[in-house]
């Protein structure tokens, strides 16, 4: 969950928070040298803000401190005077020469930290991300994982049971004695990772042990941050212990304990390199809701499909935990007609506009536009959570893109509340600049439905994409038809994105 | 921050970071000090202010010693080129080792 704190530009924030920031990343699980290097790019990126953003005025600006297993970020966002740390380069022989030392602040960020990122975001101001990789230590150089196998027995029995910070190192050797290195959620290699999470009540789990111990499966539930929802996302048996429906009694106790959790849903990021999980989520009532083009890098596969070269598409499933009865929402024209399958498989039995609001033209947007910018970068893609869609809309996203072109993104994503009455002239918006449509992504922010759109950066072979449900194939469809794609056809675009369309 | 005077000289002792609050606070206090030693041994951090008000100080012509400087200050020279503008072994009292 983000931490936010939001401070005046007076110089005596600089020292608490430099030091919130070196104890937030112990606490998220940076090394003492990491926590103080981020500490120390903080200091400096909050000393600018004090002493440049607001000559003469008093005015208050936003440190947010968000961190996953594997990254933890530090988000400066201020609305102060406009500024570009690309134009004011640290120049040695002038800061010796003359005492200018423009620039040196960020040259000891850069140097600090992981990944630097400048979002310029218009009227709403400029964002400074600074982010810090966790180390961790791999399963495979902490012991052995290699144990008796006793598959062959038939008097095997098992026992399922809630899977605790204990048992970390036993599905760290699971995962790898079954995957080897092939398994997409790399967090399940490092045990600290995984304790740290159950610690954290960032996931629940369930793990399988045979009458002798030993840990033959387990499968987990990854809570959303912003939503009361959970990735159905960590799943393994081992190979030897396959066929006895271990899957299904795991599922099944996940599901249970999803609903004494009152979460509202579950969902699956199903990969569509092959349609196995696809079909599985489809057995388990899972209902294909969106079709998100080159999410996930293939380097996250390597072993699994070596023919894979482009990034991963993925289906989105989703199982509703709490029934889908009268839903509000104001569905985009273009796509009216594919949501409204999409609601009937989940089961909405009626969906309607609110009848005090109807829906906003363009002209009746407000000018700037409150969202979120969630940056994966480790996976190469963006989402923009929008919580109030503007007319800056299009160019804030377009001026995020082009402020993020190092970081070689494969994917843009935008979720606008589908309970909006501005969703529709926002996604007109949108798709002017080359967004299409990606799907339904049900109760994905604060319980609220959002429409997603997307805007692929890279061109993806759909020969290559595997799909399995019906919604799932109409999706994919109606999509690259959208984007005009045809077969074996793979080239950079243009972040603009205005080109999102075959040559 | 702890100040002390002995004639000309202005010993500093810095109970937090090397930062702009601490900058503002030994500008103010230089006045007519020839001298300045600052010590750094509680010091998690020097950040390019701390680095930029040594300078000016040296450009002063005072006299500037720090004593234990924590090792990430060795690290913001190296990143700014400065290592061999400051002379190490005259500035910190104790150099690394």
């Amino acid at each position: 969950m983000d931490q936010t704190l939001t401070l005046y530009n007076h110089a005596n924030v600089i020292g608490p928070t430099t030091d919130f920031a070196f104890k937030w990343g112990l606490n998220v699980g940076l090394s003492r040298k990491k926590a103080l290097r981020l500490a120390l790019a903080v200091d400096e990126l909050v000393t600018d803000v004090v002493r440049f953003a607001f000559p003469g005025e008093e005015a208050t600006f936003n440190v947010t401190f968000r961190a996953d297993l594997a990254t933890a970020e530090v988000i400066i966002h201020e609305r102060g005077e406009p500024f570009d740390p690309a134009r004011h380069p640290y120049d040695p022989q002038r800061a010796v020469q003359d005492g200018h030392f423009e620039g040196a602040g960020f040259a000891v960020v850069k140097h600090c930290v992981d990944d630097f990122a400048f979002i310029n975001r218009g009227r709403e101001g400029k964002e400074f991300r600074i982010v810090q990789l966790i180390e961790s230590q791999h399963i495979a150089e902490l012991h052995p994982t290699t144990v008796e196998d006793e598959s062959d027995r038939e008097d095997v029995s098992y026992t399922l049971s809630q899977a605790r910070p204990q048992d970390t190192e036993d599905i760290a050797k699971l995962i790898y004695r079954t995957y080897g290195h092939t398994y997409a959620k790399e967090d399940l290699y490092y045990p600290d990772r995984i304790e740290r999470a159950l610690e954290n009540e960032e996931k629940f789990g369930v793990l399988v042990r045979t009458d002798r111990g030993r840990a033959v499966g387990y499968f987990a539930v990854l809570l959303k941050s912003d939503s009361q929802i959970g990735e159905v996302g960590e799943a393994v048996v081992d190979v030897g212990h396959r066929r006895r429906g271990l899957m299904k009694r795991m599922l099944r106790a996940l599901i249970d304990e999803a609903k004494e959790r009152e979460l509202t849903g579950v969902f699956g990021e199903a990969v569509t390199v092959h349609d196995i999980s696809q079909r599985v989520n489809k057995h388990f009532g899972m209902m294909s809701t969106a079709f998100l083009l080159g999410l996930f890098p293939q380097e996250r596969f390597v072993g699994m499909m070596d023919e894979m070269t482009q990034p991963i598409t993925i289906v989105i499933d989703f199982r509703p935990l709490v029934p889908y009865d009268t839903v509000t929402a104001y569905l985009p024209a273009p796509y009216a007609d594919q949501l409204h399958r999409i609601y009937d498989a989940l089961g909405a039995e009626l969906i309607r506009q609110d009848p005090r609001h109807a829906p906003a033209d363009i002209a009746e947007l407000p000018e700037t536009t409150e969202m979120d910018t969630r940056i994966r970068y480790m996976y190469n893609h963006v989402v923009f959570v929008v919580d109030t869609p503007g007319h800056d809309l299009p160019g804030q996203v377009q001026q995020a893109l082009s402020d993020l072109e190092d970081e070689e993104m494969t994917v843009a994503c935008v979720d606008l509340p589908l309970d909006d009455p501005r969703t529709p002239a926002a996604t007109e918006l949108l798709r002017d600049i080359g967004f299409v449509f990606a799907g339904l992504m049900p109760r994905f922010h604060q319980g609220r439905d959002h429409v997603r759109l997307q805007l692929p950066m890279v061109k993806l072979d759909p020969d290559a994409i595997e799909v399995y449900s019906d919604l799932a194939v109409m999706l994919k469809t109606n999509i690259l038809e959208e984007l005009s794609w045809s077969s074996k056809d793979t080239e950079t675009l243009s972040p603009s994105g205005a080109g999102a369309t075959s040559t | 921050m702890e100040l002390e005077r002995h004639g000309d000289t202005l010993t500093v002792r810095c109970r937090r970071d090397f930062n702009l609050m601490t900058v503002r606070h030994l500008m103010h206090h230089v006045e007519d000090a020839t001298r300045i030693r600052v010590d750094l041994s509680r010091a998690r951090i020097v950040d390019t202010e701390a680095v930029m008000a040594l300078h000016e100080l040296e450009q002063k012509g005072l006299d500037v010693t720090l004593l234990e400087p924590p090792s990430i200050f060795y690290e913001v020279l190296e990143v700014l080129e400065l290592e061999s503008h400051f002379d190490i072994e005259r500035l910190v009292e104790r150099p690394r080792e």
